[in-house]
């Protein structure tokens, strides 16, 4: 969960201040990360290294206000999820150090909730949206003999926030009532040593020396709770709702065709709609490699991206290709092996927005284009012959097996009942130009793509919802398409786009 | 960042909008005249005292025994304010004003907060100094704070209480009284803000000197204080009287007195008189229903001390209640007494009648404030004059 909980407690001396943070760090993803092979580390994102960022010019505080010392730190780290959970005294950036004890104010000494111990919201774009959970523990020793506590925990994403809120709530608040018990216990073992209340009262009536010795600093939470660990076990229970919050909402976009999987109309507890966000629906390319590497290939050939696709095809097959699929043809990919077939299906997927990309791999039959618009089956499969609205892409191994694991020495042969128009829309145009383009490299090329389809899938969006309102008036979606800076040849593509994009309001 | 502060007010005035309430849909008909205008306008109008000084100062421990009731040895027990606590005690006292209690932790002119909303709508600010502690530290602190809060907004009056002197020597308090009252003016000298006037105060919760400072702070934002003592001045002179409290029966803070000098004794008998009136009233006086109020139109109270002096409590209305100590040789003529008490109530009544009515006024026309305020209190005062008179006929 990309958030910052907090501990911090209203100082007798100093007022709000913040006593224990714990942050996530995630490591960076490049778009290649997938690749590698992942080592575990000491610690991600490089938690730990940024530290030293923060130079300790911190007022000498008073025990109360200190938990860890400066140089000490709890570190946990998830190695599947490469993440890191670190937790100090104070927040290690001090941009954040500075959101973290905003909201320690806010949180102790202005905002109110109902019945004094609680949750309260607040907060804005700007100052990151908190939760906070109010509280009290027992200190004989402290005016009106208890001290004012309070969890936060800060995000950006407010939605998160508040959907995670009976997550959050609920566990926070059995992590509070354990600090409670152990503080009651500290409490009533003074109390019956020495009543505070009598001794106040002798003390305030007494000459006025004893008066001035009373005046201690308030003690540390360890002191109060007789825990020595209590930050440790801070620590563990804040890294673990940091990671279980994580887990508990996984943000998918659900634009586009829905699958029937997807929305089955599950209500939750809440009210929501439940939508399982199952993985991508077709498999995984490396194991699709490991069902044919029993065909005794022994390097099976990969198509590695688009512009390798685009090397091995040439550019008009390969214009064809790409033209079909952006303005919703149906593709077929007939062929073996089935590894190199769902390599070339997967380069596809950059050329067109995640709802137009539909894609099943490795069928045993032929499926028609309201299921996907990319199929891949074997060569024995019969398949419709081609037309207009189906382009069929056939894969043949060279006949020498030694050859086989070469995809340059593949054929590619393309069979489509249409041609390539004279203009071509112009993000095909654009995203040909920067796949010849040498001096544009792979990372760069993928952002540049994903730039590009933004913006065609906003115009697809506008103009689709234009065309819903005013059905039958060409004319003025003809003004519309130009002030957006399209042309003639993109109407085919937008109207794809733009009705695959919004078809899950119908 | 924002204190929370602004968007409430911000929120309630916008709610409170008198345009989204039909014209007779207000809070009820509580000190209105028929108007027909709602409530809230005239609470806009409140006055505000801020209760400010370093930690442990005691600002809690005023507002509570002051407002609150609560015996000064339960403030021991006062837990450490975490936030600006805001009393709005209009509804209970004829005082229409608002106390808050700060934090002394926090500073409230970090840029994070808006002193503007703060200081903006203050009256008066109140600064405890702790006399029993080494008060260096809240000289600097009162000095930053009265510059400050003088900047934003330049009508505020300032007090100083040097509080907790319970525990002191008479020789030492005035010492301590000088001490600080030297150091502050000289620090506001150096730094050249002469023009802020502050006024200092000996106080503790254990006996009467915090209501009569607190009287002090309250009468100086009541407009119609002038008026009051006059017709106070007028009574005694009329009535024999020697000294006379017109007193806010719930906090026992005295807004206005004749021009006499307050002597600290006679001020605690009469508010010891306000207290056994009430108690003996609420333990005697309520049959069954418990909700209606210890003191009413028919309070009144005659208490004869051995000294040949009385004291006598007359109800003015629902929140205010006149003491008056006088000879016992002078009540001989009770009924002349009576007579002239009845015309100052009416008086009195006219005098706050006005200032509903000017309040509704200033809510429409709000720059001509003191203007039309003064204004109405001169022609009041003549009128009343003239009432008085008739009174002092009769006597004579």
């Amino acid at each position: 969960m990309n958030a910052v909980i907090s501990l911090c407690h209203f100082c007798e001396l100093h007022g709000p201040s913040v006593l224990f943070v714990t942050q996530a760090f995630h490591e960076p993803d490049g778009p290649e990360t997938e690749r590698e092979i992942e080592q575990p580390k000491f610690c991600y994102g490089n938690a730990v290294g940024r530290c030293r960022t923060i130079s300790n010019n911190m007022p000498v505080s008073c025990e109360a206000c200190q938990s860890l010392d400066p140089k000490q730190k709890f570190l946990c780290n998830d190695h599947e999820g490469r993440i890191s959970y670190l937790s100090t005294q104070q927040a290690t950036q001090p941009d954040v150090a500075a959101l973290v004890r905003q909201a320690c104010i806010r949180s102790l000494s202005c905002e109110v909730s109902p019945g004094k111990e609680g949750p309260v919201f607040f907060g804005d774009e700007v100052r990151g949206h908190v939760l906070s959970y109010t509280f009290f523990l027992k200190d004989a020793q402290a005016r009106g003999f208890h001290r004012w506590f309070s969890i936060t925990v800060l995000m950006r994403d407010k939605f998160f926030l508040l959907n995670s809120w009976p997550f959050l709530v609920d566990n926070i608040m059995t992590l509070v009532s354990a600090l409670q018990a152990k503080a009651a216990k500290v409490y009533e073992c003074e109390q019956a040593e020495c009543p505070q209340r009598a001794l106040r009262l002798i003390v305030a009536h007494g000459n006025s020396d004893s008066k001035h010795q009373q005046q201690r600093t308030s003690r540390s939470l360890a002191e109060l709770t007789a825990d020595k660990e209590v930050f440790s076990w801070l620590h563990l229970r804040f890294t673990w709702l940091l990671k279980a919050g994580a887990d508990r909402l996984v943000e998918k976009i659900v634009e586009g065709l829905p699958t029937p999987e997807l929305y089955n109309h599950q209500e939750t507890e809440e009210g929501f709609t439940l939508v399982t966000t199952a993985k991508q629906v077709h498999s995984p390319v490396l194991e699709l490699e490991a069902s044919a590497s029993h065909d005794a290939s022994p390097i099976s050939p990969v198509v590695h991206n688009i512009r390798h696709l685009h090397q091995i095809l040439g550019p008009t097959p390969f214009l064809s290709l790409a033209y079909s699929l952006m303005v919703g043809r149906q593709l077929i990919l007939r062929g073996k092996p089935a590894g190199l077939i769902a390599s070339i299906a997967n380069c596809l997927n950059v050329l067109v927005p995640r709802s137009c990309y539909q894609a099943v791999l490795n069928s045993d039959q032929y499926l028609d284009v309201s299921h996907c618009n990319i199929l891949s089956v074997e060569p024995q499969v019969a398949v419709p012959q081609p037309s207009p609205d189906i382009l069929r892409l056939d894969v043949l191994q060279p006949c020498d097996h030694a050859e086989q694991s070469d995809v340059n020495k593949y054929t590619y042969k393309i069979t489509w009942g249409d041609k390539l128009p004279k203009k071509c829309p112009t993000v095909l145009l654009a995203m040909e130009k920067a796949i010849e383009n040498t001096k544009l490299n792979d990372s760069a090329m993928h952002y540049h793509f994903i730039a590009l389809k933004q913006e065609w899938l906003g115009i697809a969006k506008v103009v689709h919802r234009v065309q819903q309102w005013n059905g039958g008036q060409p004319q003025d979606v003809t003004a519309l398409l130009q002030a957006m800076g399209a042309q003639e040849q993109d109407q085919g593509l937008l109207e794809f786009w733009g009705a695959s994009a919004t078809y899950k309001e119908h | 960042m924002l204190s929370y502060e602004q968007d409430d007010d911000d929120q309630y005035n916008a709610g409170y909008d008198v345009g989204s309430f039909p014209k007779d849909f207000g809070y009820g008909p509580f000190d209105q005249d028929g108007d027909g205008l709602p409530g809230p306008l005239v609470g806009e109008q409140k006055p505000r005292i801020l209760l400010m000084g370093l930690r442990r100062s005691g600002k809690s421990s005023i507002q509570k025994v002051v407002f609150h009731k609560m015996s000064p040895n339960e403030t021991l027990f006062l837990e450490s304010t975490n936030k600006i606590i805001k009393d709005d005690i209009s509804n209970s006292s004829f005082v229409q004003f608002q106390i808050w209690d700060f934090p002394g932790q926090i500073d409230f002119f970090d840029p994070t907060f808006d002193s503007d909303m703060i200081f903006g709508g203050c009256g008066a600010l109140v600064f405890v100094i702790d006399a029993q502690d080494d008060y260096t530290d809240a000289l600097n602190k009162l000095h930053l704070t009265v510059t400050k809060a003088f900047k934003v907004n330049q009508g505020i009056r300032f007090e100083v209480f040097i509080h907790k002197v319970d525990g002191l020597s008479d020789d030492y308090k005035m010492e301590t009284q000088r001490d600080i009252h030297q150091r502050a003016n000289d620090d506001l000298a150096d730094s050249s803000c002469d023009q802020i006037h502050l006024s200092f105060h000996l106080t503790s919760i254990y006996d009467h000197s915090i209501f009569e400072a607190f009287s002090k702070v309250v009468q100086k934002l009541i407009p119609q204080l002038p008026t009051l003592e006059n017709l106070l001045n007028i009574l005694i002179s009329n009535s024999a009287i020697e000294k006379a409290f017109l007193f806010d029966v719930v906090s026992k803070i005295y807004i206005a007195t004749d021009s006499s000098p307050v002597d600290m004794q006679s001020y605690e008998l009469c508010c010891d008189m306000i207290d056994v009136v009430i108690d003996v009233s609420c333990i005697y006086g309520l049959q069954d229903d418990t909700e209606a109020a210890a003191f009413d139109f028919q309070s009144s109270s005659l208490i004869k001390l051995n000294n040949g002096t009385i004291l006598y409590l007359r109800e003015v209305n629902k929140f205010l209640a006149l003491v008056c100590i006088l000879r016992e040789d002078n009540f001989d003529r009770q009924g002349i007494i009576d007579y002239n008490f009845l015309c100052f109530r009416e008086a009195i009544q006219q005098v706050f009648e006005l200032r509903n009515k000017s309040q509704v006024y200033v809510a429409l026309t709000t720059n001509h404030h003191s203007n039309v305020l003064s204004n109405q209190n001169t022609t009041v005062n003549s009128e009343t004059q003239n009432t008085a008179l008739n009174s002092a006929a009769v006597q004579r």
